[in-house]
């Protein structure tokens, strides 16, 4: 490469000046592109999260009843929560899969809630709880609760 | 930094500023993605790789039944019932390690408290429960389940205080160790 004398170039010889600079340009545009995406997921992650995390808070919150506090909820008003009610109600248009598991003496699904929806999800939302509850032997045993939405 | 260059003509090598440009470019971008690259993809929350939280585990476990009935040879049987929880049997086991009695012989009630936190820990961690007393904290657990390995990189404890004989007090802590690599976690 010579240097530009006369201060007029030809056009090969200003070839890599243009393909540095292209480059430079093209990093700066795709690493904004790629921010902004990361951002944007990690916003929406953050959201779904959240409401899982509001689902599970509500349906534990009816097992546990704060106006009862110290009683500890059955099995039995596990299996009978209605839990779409709930999630109706928090989730709003969003779609969500909600079940209360036992997790001991036996892993046993006891209820779950869905929207029926058959689409599949992009990014869901995640949350997990645990909780104590008395089987029909006077026994204290451990309840999940789980939620994902999407 | 400049892009001029001082030849013997004083003339300005536009290339020169082309890759300066080029290089800030890239130094740019590159502080901007190691900025942005550690934010998480989970929100952890209450959670450990979107699981219970330690703490919950080991306060949920706590209070729960042990569903089997034990029976421990105690010089003579000493019986405790499937409604005892896991606290009870705990105080129970430290109360007779107190009295000089060994370990070996809780080894059913230890191997079910075991089974307890592997039912309800996420499959990806291994659980381990240690009680400590507070008033020696220099000596090792007074009690392991199972005994803890050397290594416990990256793993996730929380501890709560469970009543031992008298004024006593033992701290519990659950240990989560990672069973795969933690990437995967």
């Amino acid at each position: 490469m010579k240097a530009d004398d006369a201060g007029v170039a030809g056009f090969f010889e200003d070839l890599p000046v243009l393909m540095f600079v292209l480059v430079g340009v093209a990093t700066l545009v795709l690493c904004g592109t790629w921010v902004s995406r990361n951002l944007n997921a990690v916003q929406v992650q953050e959201e779904l999260d959240s409401l899982a995390e509001d689902l599970v808070n509500s349906v534990m919150s009816r097992l546990l009843r704060p106006e009862t506090p110290g009683l500890m909820p059955s099995v039995t008003s596990a299996q009978n929560v209605d839990i779409s009610d709930i999630a109706s109600r928090v989730v709003g248009e969003r779609h969500y899969l909600i079940a209360i598991i036992a997790r001991y003496p036996s892993y046993t699904w006891l209820n779950t809630g869905s929207d029926n929806d058959t689409a599949l999800p992009n990014t869901t939302g995640y949350c997990s709880r645990l909780l104590n509850v008395l089987d029909g032997y006077g026994s204290t045993i451990m309840l999940e609760v789980r939620a994902i939405v999407w | 930094m400049c892009g001029r260059f001082d030849g013997e003509s004083c003339a300005q090598l536009a290339v020169m500023d082309a890759i300066v440009f080029f290089i800030g470019a890239v130094l740019v971008s590159n502080i901007i993605m190691s900025y942005v690259t550690p934010l998480p993809n989970h929100s952890q929350g209450n959670s450990i790789g979107g699981d219970t939280d330690p703490a919950e585990i080991l306060r949920t476990f706590l209070a729960t039944s042990l569903c089997e009935s034990v029976v421990v040879d105690l010089g003579q049987p000493f019986y405790m019932d499937d409604r005892t929880t896991a606290a009870e049997s705990l105080a129970i086991e430290l109360l007779a390690l107190e009295a000089g009695h060994d370990m070996m012989q809780f080894d059913r009630l230890n191997g079910l408290i075991h089974d307890m936190l592997r039912a309800v820990c996420n499959p990806a961690f291994e659980p381990y429960l240690l009680v400590l007393d507070m008033d020696d904290d220099l000596s090792g657990p007074v009690l392991s389940i199972p005994c803890v390995p050397e290594v416990t990189k990256n793993a996730y404890a929380s501890s709560t205080e469970i009543p031992g004989s008298g004024a006593m007090v033992y701290l519990a802590e659950l240990v989560l160790c990672p069973t795969l690599l933690p990437e995967l976690v």
